[in-house]
Protein backbone atom coordinates (compact mmCIF):
# COMPACT_ATOMS: atom_id res chain seq x y z
CA UNK A 1 0.00 0.00 0.00
CA UNK A 2 1.01 3.60 -1.07
CA UNK A 3 1.81 5.56 2.18
CA UNK A 4 -0.36 8.47 0.73
CA UNK A 5 -3.46 5.97 0.54
CA UNK A 6 -2.78 4.66 4.13
CA UNK A 7 -5.04 5.83 6.93
CA UNK A 8 -2.61 7.37 9.00
CA UNK A 9 -1.74 9.66 6.62
CA UNK A 10 -4.64 10.90 6.00
CA UNK A 11 -5.47 11.48 9.49
CA UNK A 12 -1.88 12.76 10.80
CA UNK A 13 -2.20 15.76 7.60
CA UNK A 14 -5.75 16.61 8.37
CA UNK A 15 -5.23 16.83 11.91
CA UNK A 16 -1.84 19.01 11.20
CA UNK A 17 -3.43 21.43 8.89
CA UNK A 18 -6.51 21.52 11.15
CA UNK A 19 -3.82 23.07 14.11
CA UNK A 20 -1.83 25.16 11.36
CA UNK A 21 -4.31 26.91 9.12
CA UNK A 22 -6.20 28.87 11.39
CA UNK A 23 -3.39 29.95 12.98
CA UNK A 24 -1.42 30.96 10.05
CA UNK A 25 -4.91 32.91 8.90
CA UNK A 26 -5.17 34.77 12.34
CA UNK A 27 -1.24 35.76 12.55
CA UNK A 28 -1.53 37.35 9.20
CA UNK A 29 -4.94 39.54 9.76
CA UNK A 30 -3.45 40.40 12.65
CA UNK A 31 0.07 41.36 11.01
CA UNK A 32 -1.89 43.32 8.36
CA UNK A 33 -4.44 45.25 10.88
CA UNK A 34 -1.18 46.28 13.21
CA UNK A 35 0.92 47.43 10.52
CA UNK A 36 -1.35 50.13 9.41
CA UNK A 37 -1.84 51.10 12.64
CA UNK A 38 1.65 51.58 13.45
CA UNK A 39 2.97 52.85 10.59
CA UNK A 40 0.80 55.85 10.87
CA UNK A 41 1.36 56.59 14.81
CA UNK A 42 5.53 56.10 14.55
CA UNK A 43 8.57 57.28 12.92
CA UNK A 44 9.26 54.71 9.90
CA UNK A 45 12.03 53.54 11.53
CA UNK A 46 10.46 52.78 15.05
CA UNK A 47 7.76 51.18 12.93
CA UNK A 48 10.38 48.62 10.99
CA UNK A 49 11.52 47.48 14.04
CA UNK A 50 8.42 46.55 15.54
CA UNK A 51 6.95 45.52 12.61
CA UNK A 52 10.20 42.90 12.54
CA UNK A 53 10.03 41.62 16.13
CA UNK A 54 6.11 40.73 15.76
CA UNK A 55 6.97 38.92 12.69
CA UNK A 56 9.71 36.86 14.66
CA UNK A 57 7.13 36.63 17.77
CA UNK A 58 4.55 35.29 15.18
CA UNK A 59 7.19 32.88 13.47
CA UNK A 60 7.79 31.40 16.58
CA UNK A 61 4.15 31.34 17.91
CA UNK A 62 3.21 29.64 14.56
CA UNK A 63 6.18 27.01 15.08
CA UNK A 64 5.18 26.19 18.67
CA UNK A 65 1.80 25.08 17.16
CA UNK A 66 3.13 23.30 14.25
CA UNK A 67 5.02 21.19 16.41
CA UNK A 68 2.53 20.68 19.09
CA UNK A 69 0.14 19.80 16.51
CA UNK A 70 2.36 17.10 14.79
CA UNK A 71 3.03 15.55 17.72
CA UNK A 72 -0.45 15.45 18.71
CA UNK A 73 -1.88 14.68 14.87
CA UNK A 74 0.96 11.78 14.99
CA UNK A 75 -0.07 10.18 18.29
CA UNK A 76 -3.92 10.21 17.47
CA UNK A 77 -3.22 8.65 14.01
CA UNK A 78 -1.11 5.71 14.96
CA UNK A 79 -3.64 5.09 17.71
CA UNK A 80 -6.73 4.66 15.57
CA UNK A 81 -4.27 2.95 12.48
CA UNK A 82 -2.16 0.64 14.85
CA UNK A 83 -4.97 -1.57 16.21
CA UNK A 84 -6.39 -1.47 12.22
CA UNK A 85 -3.21 -2.81 11.37
CA UNK A 86 -3.21 -5.57 14.01
CA UNK A 87 -6.63 -6.52 12.37
CA UNK A 88 -5.76 -7.04 9.38
CA UNK A 89 -2.66 -8.76 9.67
CA UNK A 90 -4.92 -10.91 12.01
CA UNK A 91 -7.49 -11.30 9.26
CA UNK A 92 -4.68 -12.55 6.96
CA UNK A 93 -3.38 -14.94 8.71
CA UNK A 94 -6.91 -15.96 9.66
CA UNK A 95 -7.57 -16.18 5.43
CA UNK A 96 -4.46 -19.08 5.02
CA UNK A 97 -5.83 -20.95 7.55
CA UNK A 98 -4.43 -20.36 10.74
CA UNK A 99 -7.13 -19.97 13.60
CA UNK A 100 -4.54 -20.12 16.55
CA UNK A 101 -4.83 -16.37 16.43
CA UNK A 102 -6.21 -14.57 19.42
CA UNK A 103 -5.97 -10.65 19.98
CA UNK A 104 -4.88 -9.02 22.87
CA UNK A 105 -6.70 -5.23 22.81
CA UNK A 106 -7.02 -3.76 26.35
CA UNK A 107 -8.78 -1.03 25.22
CA UNK A 108 -12.03 -0.12 26.32
CA UNK A 109 -12.98 2.07 23.58
CA UNK A 110 -15.46 0.82 19.68
CA UNK A 111 -11.53 -0.94 18.65
CA UNK A 112 -11.74 -2.55 21.85
CA UNK A 113 -15.19 -3.82 20.49
CA UNK A 114 -14.38 -4.50 17.51
CA UNK A 115 -11.66 -6.77 18.80
CA UNK A 116 -13.90 -8.99 21.51
CA UNK A 117 -16.04 -9.61 18.82
CA UNK A 118 -13.19 -10.49 16.07
CA UNK A 119 -11.73 -12.63 18.98
CA UNK A 120 -15.19 -14.41 19.20
CA UNK A 121 -15.66 -15.24 15.84
CA UNK A 122 -12.41 -17.15 15.36
CA UNK A 123 -12.92 -18.76 18.02
CA UNK A 124 -16.78 -20.16 16.52
CA UNK A 125 -14.96 -21.16 13.13
CA UNK A 126 -12.28 -22.80 15.08
CA UNK A 127 -14.97 -24.54 16.65
CA UNK A 128 -17.09 -25.21 13.32
CA UNK A 129 -13.75 -26.18 11.41
CA UNK A 130 -12.88 -28.68 14.24
CA UNK A 131 -16.00 -30.11 14.18
CA UNK A 132 -15.82 -30.31 10.26
CA UNK A 133 -12.65 -32.15 10.83
CA UNK A 134 -13.97 -34.97 12.82
CA UNK A 135 -17.16 -35.65 10.95
CA UNK A 136 -14.68 -36.08 8.20
CA UNK A 137 -12.40 -38.22 9.93
CA UNK A 138 -15.69 -40.07 11.10
CA UNK A 139 -16.98 -40.39 7.38
CA UNK A 140 -13.36 -42.06 6.09
CA UNK A 141 -13.39 -44.26 9.55
CA UNK A 142 -17.15 -45.28 8.77
CA UNK A 143 -16.71 -46.20 4.73
CA UNK A 144 -13.21 -47.74 5.55
CA UNK A 145 -15.44 -50.08 8.36
CA UNK A 146 -18.40 -50.38 5.83
CA UNK A 147 -16.22 -51.33 2.84
CA UNK A 148 -14.47 -54.28 5.00
CA UNK A 149 -18.13 -55.44 6.61
CA UNK A 150 -19.78 -55.01 3.36
CA UNK A 151 -16.75 -56.94 1.15
CA UNK A 152 -16.01 -59.59 3.47
CA UNK A 153 -19.48 -61.14 2.94
CA UNK A 154 -19.72 -60.41 -0.32
CA UNK A 155 -16.06 -61.83 -0.89
CA UNK A 156 -17.55 -64.99 0.98
CA UNK A 157 -20.15 -65.71 -1.25
CA UNK A 158 -18.02 -64.82 -4.86
CA UNK A 159 -15.67 -67.02 -3.58
CA UNK A 160 -18.38 -69.82 -2.78
CA UNK A 161 -19.72 -69.97 -5.69
CA UNK A 162 -16.64 -69.43 -8.03
CA UNK A 163 -15.78 -72.21 -5.75
CA UNK A 164 -18.61 -74.47 -6.58
CA UNK A 165 -18.59 -73.42 -10.69
CA UNK A 166 -14.79 -74.47 -10.84
CA UNK A 167 -16.25 -78.07 -10.56
CA UNK A 168 -14.15 -77.99 -6.99
CA UNK A 169 -17.09 -79.37 -5.22
CA UNK A 170 -18.15 -81.91 -7.59
CA UNK A 171 -19.47 -82.16 -11.16
CA UNK A 172 -23.05 -79.66 -11.80
CA UNK A 173 -26.01 -80.44 -13.42
CA UNK A 174 -26.63 -77.31 -16.52
CA UNK A 175 -29.98 -76.24 -14.51
CA UNK A 176 -27.66 -75.95 -11.34
CA UNK A 177 -24.64 -74.18 -13.54
CA UNK A 178 -27.41 -71.21 -14.67
CA UNK A 179 -28.73 -70.64 -11.61
CA UNK A 180 -25.91 -69.96 -9.69
CA UNK A 181 -24.43 -68.05 -12.29
CA UNK A 182 -27.42 -65.57 -12.02
CA UNK A 183 -26.54 -65.30 -8.29
CA UNK A 184 -23.42 -64.94 -9.79
CA UNK A 185 -24.15 -61.68 -12.01
CA UNK A 186 -25.91 -59.82 -9.19
CA UNK A 187 -22.95 -60.57 -6.28
CA UNK A 188 -20.85 -58.97 -8.76
CA UNK A 189 -23.06 -55.60 -9.48
CA UNK A 190 -22.93 -55.83 -5.51
CA UNK A 191 -19.36 -55.79 -4.93
CA UNK A 192 -19.12 -53.06 -8.57
CA UNK A 193 -21.45 -50.88 -6.51
CA UNK A 194 -19.38 -50.93 -3.11
CA UNK A 195 -16.10 -50.55 -5.02
CA UNK A 196 -18.13 -47.18 -6.97
CA UNK A 197 -19.20 -46.31 -3.46
CA UNK A 198 -15.81 -46.02 -2.29
CA UNK A 199 -14.56 -43.85 -5.40
CA UNK A 200 -17.41 -41.62 -4.74
CA UNK A 201 -16.83 -41.06 -0.93
CA UNK A 202 -13.00 -40.95 -1.78
CA UNK A 203 -13.83 -38.06 -4.12
CA UNK A 204 -16.05 -36.18 -2.07
CA UNK A 205 -13.45 -35.83 0.45
CA UNK A 206 -10.93 -35.24 -1.84
CA UNK A 207 -8.33 -37.49 -1.11
CA UNK A 208 -9.08 -39.81 -4.30
CA UNK A 209 -4.74 -39.63 -4.15
CA UNK A 210 -3.86 -38.69 -7.52
CA UNK A 211 -0.78 -39.51 -9.11
CA UNK A 212 0.21 -37.69 -11.60
CA UNK A 213 2.62 -38.68 -14.79
CA UNK A 214 3.44 -38.06 -18.69
CA UNK A 215 0.96 -40.31 -20.05
CA UNK A 216 1.17 -41.55 -24.04
CA UNK A 217 -2.97 -40.91 -24.31
CA UNK A 218 -2.72 -42.83 -28.08
CA UNK A 219 -1.35 -45.83 -26.24
CA UNK A 220 -3.55 -45.37 -23.35
CA UNK A 221 -6.72 -45.35 -25.70
CA UNK A 222 -4.86 -48.65 -26.97
CA UNK A 223 -5.01 -50.16 -23.85
CA UNK A 224 -8.40 -49.46 -22.98
CA UNK A 225 -9.65 -51.56 -25.97
CA UNK A 226 -7.84 -53.94 -25.62
CA UNK A 227 -9.51 -54.01 -22.21
CA UNK A 228 -13.44 -53.13 -23.62
CA UNK A 229 -12.72 -55.87 -26.81
CA UNK A 230 -14.36 -58.63 -25.00
CA UNK A 231 -17.32 -57.09 -23.43
CA UNK A 232 -18.28 -55.55 -26.76
CA UNK A 233 -17.58 -59.05 -28.84
CA UNK A 234 -19.79 -60.66 -26.22
CA UNK A 235 -22.67 -57.84 -26.51
CA UNK A 236 -22.13 -57.92 -30.26
CA UNK A 237 -21.23 -54.73 -30.54
CA UNK A 238 -17.81 -53.23 -33.01
CA UNK A 239 -15.70 -51.12 -31.04
CA UNK A 240 -13.25 -49.48 -33.16
CA UNK A 241 -10.53 -46.59 -32.07
CA UNK A 242 -9.38 -44.01 -35.01
CA UNK A 243 -6.69 -41.66 -33.65
CA UNK A 244 -6.56 -38.79 -36.26
CA UNK A 245 -3.32 -37.16 -34.51
CA UNK A 246 -0.49 -37.69 -36.28
CA UNK A 247 1.99 -36.50 -32.92
CA UNK A 248 2.14 -38.48 -29.76
CA UNK A 249 -0.23 -36.61 -27.72
CA UNK A 250 1.12 -36.71 -24.06
CA UNK A 251 -0.98 -36.01 -20.94
CA UNK A 252 -0.44 -35.35 -17.27
CA UNK A 253 -2.68 -37.99 -15.96
CA UNK A 254 -3.49 -40.32 -13.76
CA UNK A 255 -3.70 -43.42 -16.04
CA UNK A 256 -5.33 -45.46 -13.38
CA UNK A 257 -7.55 -42.85 -13.00
CA UNK A 258 -8.33 -41.97 -16.20
CA UNK A 259 -8.63 -45.61 -17.01
CA UNK A 260 -12.33 -45.87 -14.75
CA UNK A 261 -13.31 -42.80 -16.43
CA UNK A 262 -12.85 -43.24 -19.60
CA UNK A 263 -13.75 -46.64 -19.40
CA UNK A 264 -16.91 -45.74 -17.31
CA UNK A 265 -18.21 -44.26 -20.58
CA UNK A 266 -16.91 -46.59 -23.19
CA UNK A 267 -19.09 -49.55 -20.84
CA UNK A 268 -21.93 -47.62 -21.02
CA UNK A 269 -21.66 -46.69 -24.88
CA UNK A 270 -21.54 -50.71 -25.50
CA UNK A 271 -23.76 -51.63 -22.54
CA UNK A 272 -26.60 -49.46 -24.14
CA UNK A 273 -25.95 -49.72 -27.88
CA UNK A 274 -27.92 -53.26 -29.44
CA UNK A 275 -26.33 -56.26 -30.73
CA UNK A 276 -25.34 -55.17 -34.48
CA UNK A 277 -24.88 -51.62 -33.44
CA UNK A 278 -21.59 -49.70 -33.13
CA UNK A 279 -18.84 -47.69 -30.58
CA UNK A 280 -16.35 -45.71 -32.20
CA UNK A 281 -13.61 -44.27 -30.17
CA UNK A 282 -11.72 -41.21 -31.76
CA UNK A 283 -9.16 -39.26 -30.80
CA UNK A 284 -7.73 -35.66 -31.95
CA UNK A 285 -5.81 -32.74 -31.23
CA UNK A 286 -7.21 -29.24 -30.76
CA UNK A 287 -4.69 -26.67 -29.76
CA UNK A 288 -3.51 -27.28 -26.11
CA UNK A 289 -5.96 -30.00 -25.82
CA UNK A 290 -6.59 -34.02 -26.52
CA UNK A 291 -10.10 -34.28 -27.50
CA UNK A 292 -11.40 -38.19 -27.36
CA UNK A 293 -14.87 -39.15 -28.53
CA UNK A 294 -16.89 -41.40 -28.07
CA UNK A 295 -20.15 -42.48 -30.88
CA UNK A 296 -22.70 -44.76 -30.11
CA UNK A 297 -25.57 -46.00 -32.16
CA UNK A 298 -27.47 -47.00 -28.85
CA UNK A 299 -30.43 -46.16 -27.26
CA UNK A 300 -29.75 -42.44 -26.44
CA UNK A 301 -30.37 -40.20 -23.42
CA UNK A 302 -34.03 -38.99 -23.16
CA UNK A 303 -34.33 -35.18 -22.64
CA UNK A 304 -35.58 -34.71 -19.57
CA UNK A 305 -32.44 -36.83 -18.37
CA UNK A 306 -29.48 -34.91 -19.87
CA UNK A 307 -28.87 -31.73 -17.51
CA UNK A 308 -29.23 -34.67 -14.46
CA UNK A 309 -27.01 -37.03 -15.97
CA UNK A 310 -23.57 -36.61 -14.03
CA UNK A 311 -25.07 -36.70 -10.54
CA UNK A 312 -24.65 -38.95 -7.83
CA UNK A 313 -27.21 -41.74 -8.44
CA UNK A 314 -28.65 -40.71 -11.10
CA UNK A 315 -29.55 -43.15 -13.99
CA UNK A 316 -31.11 -42.51 -17.04
CA UNK A 317 -34.87 -43.12 -17.20
CA UNK A 318 -34.93 -45.08 -20.56
CA UNK A 319 -32.07 -47.47 -18.73
CA UNK A 320 -34.20 -47.89 -16.02
CA UNK A 321 -36.37 -50.54 -17.53
CA UNK A 322 -33.50 -52.18 -19.85
CA UNK A 323 -30.70 -52.56 -17.48
CA UNK A 324 -31.02 -53.31 -13.27
CA UNK A 325 -27.63 -53.44 -13.82
CA UNK A 326 -25.60 -49.96 -12.98
CA UNK A 327 -25.29 -47.91 -9.63
CA UNK A 328 -25.89 -44.83 -10.87
CA UNK A 329 -22.35 -43.46 -9.74
CA UNK A 330 -20.31 -43.92 -13.21
CA UNK A 331 -20.78 -40.33 -14.91
CA UNK A 332 -20.42 -38.50 -11.47
CA UNK A 333 -16.88 -40.52 -10.89
CA UNK A 334 -15.92 -39.68 -14.53
CA UNK A 335 -16.87 -36.26 -14.49
CA UNK A 336 -15.01 -35.55 -11.19
CA UNK A 337 -11.81 -37.10 -12.61
CA UNK A 338 -12.34 -35.25 -16.16
CA UNK A 339 -12.43 -31.98 -14.34
CA UNK A 340 -9.46 -33.13 -11.60
CA UNK A 341 -7.15 -33.46 -14.99
CA UNK A 342 -8.14 -29.99 -15.81
CA UNK A 343 -10.74 -30.72 -18.61
CA UNK A 344 -14.14 -31.48 -19.76
CA UNK A 345 -16.94 -33.75 -20.24
CA UNK A 346 -19.96 -32.87 -22.04
CA UNK A 347 -22.07 -35.00 -24.96
CA UNK A 348 -24.77 -34.96 -27.88
CA UNK A 349 -27.61 -37.34 -28.10
CA UNK A 350 -30.71 -38.06 -29.68
CA UNK A 351 -33.33 -39.99 -27.99
CA UNK A 352 -33.46 -43.45 -29.39
CA UNK A 353 -30.56 -42.81 -32.21
CA UNK A 354 -27.55 -43.14 -29.83
CA UNK A 355 -25.27 -40.82 -27.96
CA UNK A 356 -21.68 -39.12 -28.90
CA UNK A 357 -19.25 -38.48 -25.33
CA UNK A 358 -16.66 -35.49 -26.01
CA UNK A 359 -13.51 -35.53 -23.05
CA UNK A 360 -11.29 -32.74 -23.46
CA UNK A 361 -8.27 -32.75 -21.60
CA UNK A 362 -4.89 -30.65 -21.21
CA UNK A 363 -2.27 -31.66 -23.22
CA UNK A 364 1.12 -31.53 -21.19
CA UNK A 365 2.26 -28.27 -22.14
CA UNK A 366 -0.97 -26.31 -20.97
CA UNK A 367 -1.56 -24.32 -18.11
CA UNK A 368 -4.57 -26.20 -17.15
CA UNK A 369 -2.50 -29.37 -17.13
CA UNK A 370 -2.59 -30.77 -13.59
CA UNK A 371 0.37 -30.45 -10.93
CA UNK A 372 -1.27 -30.90 -8.08
CA UNK A 373 -4.28 -31.27 -6.96
CA UNK A 374 -5.85 -29.94 -3.57
CA UNK A 375 -9.11 -30.30 -1.92
CA UNK A 376 -10.00 -26.21 -2.68
CA UNK A 377 -9.38 -26.94 -6.24
CA UNK A 378 -11.48 -29.91 -5.68
CA UNK A 379 -14.29 -28.11 -3.90
CA UNK A 380 -14.05 -25.57 -6.90
CA UNK A 381 -14.39 -27.61 -9.47
CA UNK A 382 -17.80 -29.56 -8.24
CA UNK B 1 23.77 -69.80 5.93
CA UNK B 2 21.04 -67.91 7.21
CA UNK B 3 17.72 -69.92 6.10
CA UNK B 4 17.13 -67.38 3.07
CA UNK B 5 19.79 -68.10 1.31
CA UNK B 6 19.37 -71.97 1.88
CA UNK B 7 15.78 -71.56 0.76
CA UNK B 8 16.63 -69.81 -2.15
CA UNK B 9 19.79 -72.38 -3.19
CA UNK B 10 16.77 -75.41 -3.04
CA UNK B 11 14.53 -73.65 -5.05
CA UNK B 12 16.40 -71.79 -7.65
CA UNK B 13 17.04 -75.01 -9.78
CA UNK B 14 13.64 -76.80 -9.43
CA UNK B 15 10.63 -75.26 -11.79
CA UNK B 16 7.56 -74.14 -9.32
CA UNK B 17 5.62 -77.23 -11.27
CA UNK B 18 7.61 -79.88 -9.86
CA UNK B 19 8.04 -78.24 -6.59
CA UNK B 20 4.46 -78.20 -6.69
CA UNK B 21 4.30 -81.96 -7.24
CA UNK B 22 6.53 -82.91 -4.15
CA UNK B 23 4.81 -80.89 -2.04
CA UNK B 24 7.49 -78.50 -1.02
CA UNK B 25 6.22 -74.95 -1.80
CA UNK B 26 4.84 -73.78 1.19
CA UNK B 27 2.43 -70.92 1.66
CA UNK B 28 1.45 -68.96 4.74
CA UNK B 29 -2.39 -67.81 4.50
CA UNK B 30 -3.17 -64.91 7.12
CA UNK B 31 -6.92 -64.30 7.72
CA UNK B 32 -8.97 -63.59 10.18
CA UNK B 33 -12.45 -65.14 8.50
CA UNK B 34 -12.58 -69.07 9.06
CA UNK B 35 -14.64 -69.40 6.04
CA UNK B 36 -12.54 -67.32 3.45
CA UNK B 37 -9.70 -68.89 5.06
CA UNK B 38 -10.57 -72.62 4.85
CA UNK B 39 -11.70 -71.93 1.09
CA UNK B 40 -8.46 -70.62 0.38
CA UNK B 41 -6.37 -72.75 1.77
CA UNK B 42 -8.79 -75.92 0.61
CA UNK B 43 -7.70 -74.36 -3.01
CA UNK B 44 -4.20 -74.05 -2.82
CA UNK B 45 -3.70 -77.43 -1.14
CA UNK B 46 -5.57 -78.92 -4.26
CA UNK B 47 -3.04 -77.27 -6.38
CA UNK B 48 -0.30 -78.86 -4.40
CA UNK B 49 0.67 -76.36 -1.82
CA UNK B 50 1.88 -76.92 1.51
CA UNK B 51 -0.06 -74.42 3.53
CA UNK B 52 0.11 -73.39 7.08
CA UNK B 53 -2.61 -70.70 8.37
CA UNK B 54 -2.40 -68.22 11.00
CA UNK B 55 -6.03 -65.88 11.83
CA UNK B 56 -4.12 -63.25 13.32
CA UNK B 57 -0.50 -60.72 13.29
CA UNK B 58 0.91 -62.27 15.98
CA UNK B 59 0.43 -65.89 14.69
CA UNK B 60 1.40 -64.66 11.24
CA UNK B 61 4.85 -63.83 12.53
CA UNK B 62 5.26 -66.93 14.89
CA UNK B 63 4.51 -68.88 11.77
CA UNK B 64 6.91 -66.90 9.52
CA UNK B 65 9.55 -67.89 12.32
CA UNK B 66 8.77 -71.19 12.79
CA UNK B 67 7.94 -72.48 9.19
CA UNK B 68 9.95 -70.20 6.96
CA UNK B 69 7.10 -69.86 4.14
CA UNK B 70 8.07 -69.26 0.59
CA UNK B 71 5.15 -66.91 -0.08
CA UNK B 72 2.68 -65.04 2.63
CA UNK B 73 -1.26 -64.25 1.40
CA UNK B 74 -1.91 -61.76 4.03
CA UNK B 75 -4.85 -59.95 4.96
CA UNK B 76 -5.06 -56.34 6.18
CA UNK B 77 -7.53 -55.71 8.60
CA UNK B 78 -6.80 -58.40 11.52
CA UNK B 79 -7.20 -58.38 15.17
CA UNK B 80 -4.20 -57.43 17.44
CA UNK B 81 -1.76 -57.33 14.97
CA UNK B 82 -2.63 -55.77 12.15
CA UNK B 83 -1.58 -56.64 8.04
CA UNK B 84 0.70 -53.39 7.98
CA UNK B 85 2.02 -54.59 11.42
CA UNK B 86 3.34 -58.06 10.24
CA UNK B 87 4.56 -56.19 7.18
CA UNK B 88 6.32 -53.47 9.33
CA UNK B 89 7.75 -56.05 11.50
CA UNK B 90 9.21 -58.09 8.05
CA UNK B 91 10.53 -54.83 6.55
CA UNK B 92 12.99 -54.36 10.15
CA UNK B 93 14.03 -58.28 10.19
CA UNK B 94 15.83 -59.19 7.24
CA UNK B 95 15.91 -62.57 8.60
CA UNK B 96 11.89 -62.64 8.36
CA UNK B 97 11.50 -61.38 5.17
CA UNK B 98 9.25 -63.31 2.78
CA UNK B 99 7.27 -62.48 -0.12
CA UNK B 100 4.23 -61.11 0.54
CA UNK B 101 0.51 -60.83 -2.08
CA UNK B 102 -1.39 -58.51 0.10
CA UNK B 103 -5.00 -59.88 -0.07
CA UNK B 104 -7.69 -57.75 1.75
CA UNK B 105 -10.59 -55.71 1.22
CA UNK B 106 -9.08 -52.55 1.70
CA UNK B 107 -8.27 -50.97 -1.47
CA UNK B 108 -8.06 -47.18 -1.34
CA UNK B 109 -4.52 -45.34 -3.10
CA UNK B 110 -3.13 -44.62 0.53
CA UNK B 111 -3.46 -48.43 1.82
CA UNK B 112 -1.68 -49.79 -1.56
CA UNK B 113 0.75 -47.35 -1.32
CA UNK B 114 1.59 -48.09 2.09
CA UNK B 115 1.15 -51.74 1.78
CA UNK B 116 3.81 -51.73 -1.45
CA UNK B 117 6.03 -49.16 0.48
CA UNK B 118 6.00 -51.92 3.43
CA UNK B 119 7.49 -54.10 1.04
CA UNK B 120 4.02 -56.37 -0.87
CA UNK B 121 4.37 -58.19 -3.76
CA UNK B 122 0.90 -57.48 -4.94
CA UNK B 123 -2.24 -56.08 -3.79
CA UNK B 124 -5.23 -57.74 -4.52
CA UNK B 125 -9.16 -56.55 -3.23
CA UNK B 126 -10.32 -59.80 -2.35
CA UNK B 127 -13.83 -59.16 -3.32
CA UNK B 128 -12.45 -58.44 -6.73
CA UNK B 129 -10.60 -62.08 -7.32
CA UNK B 130 -11.34 -65.13 -7.31
CA UNK B 131 -9.82 -67.86 -5.67
CA UNK B 132 -8.52 -69.49 -9.23
CA UNK B 133 -6.93 -65.68 -9.57
CA UNK B 134 -5.21 -65.85 -6.51
CA UNK B 135 -3.68 -68.98 -7.25
CA UNK B 136 -2.44 -68.15 -10.62
CA UNK B 137 -0.73 -64.54 -8.77
CA UNK B 138 0.41 -66.91 -6.22
CA UNK B 139 2.66 -68.75 -8.69
CA UNK B 140 3.59 -65.32 -11.00
CA UNK B 141 4.99 -63.97 -7.72
CA UNK B 142 6.97 -67.31 -7.21
CA UNK B 143 8.18 -67.32 -10.39
CA UNK B 144 9.21 -63.99 -10.27
CA UNK B 145 11.07 -63.96 -7.07
CA UNK B 146 12.81 -67.76 -7.10
CA UNK B 147 13.47 -68.69 -10.65
CA UNK B 148 13.67 -65.06 -12.37
CA UNK B 149 15.79 -63.63 -10.02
Amino acid sequence: MKIRYTLFFRFFWTLVALGVIPMAISSGFLVASYQTRITAVLGAVEAQDLLFNIGIQFFLIFLFVFIISTFAAFIISRNISRPLQVLTEAVRLIGKGNLKIKIHILRKDEIGVLGEFFNEMVGRIKDTQERQEEISRLKSEFITVAAHQLRTPLSIVKWAYTSVLDGDFGPMVEAQRTILGKAAIANESMIKLVHNLLDASRIEEGRFGYKFERTDFGAFLKKLLEEKKLFAEKKGVSLTLDIHSKDTLYLNADPEKLLIAVGNIVDNAVRYTASGGSVGISLDAEDAFAVVKIKDTGIGIAPEDKTRLFTKFYRGSNVMHLETEGTGLGLFITKNIIVSHGGEVWFDSEHTKGTTFFIKLPREASSKSPTNVSFESFVGAI
Amino acid sequence: MSDDTKKAQETSSIPISSMLKRNETKLLVVEDDRFLRELLVGKLKREGFSVVEAFNGEEALTQIRAEHPHLILLDLVLPGTDGFGVLATMKEKPELKTPTIVLSNLGSREDIDKAMDYGAKEFMVKAHHTPQEIVERVKKVLDEHYLHQ
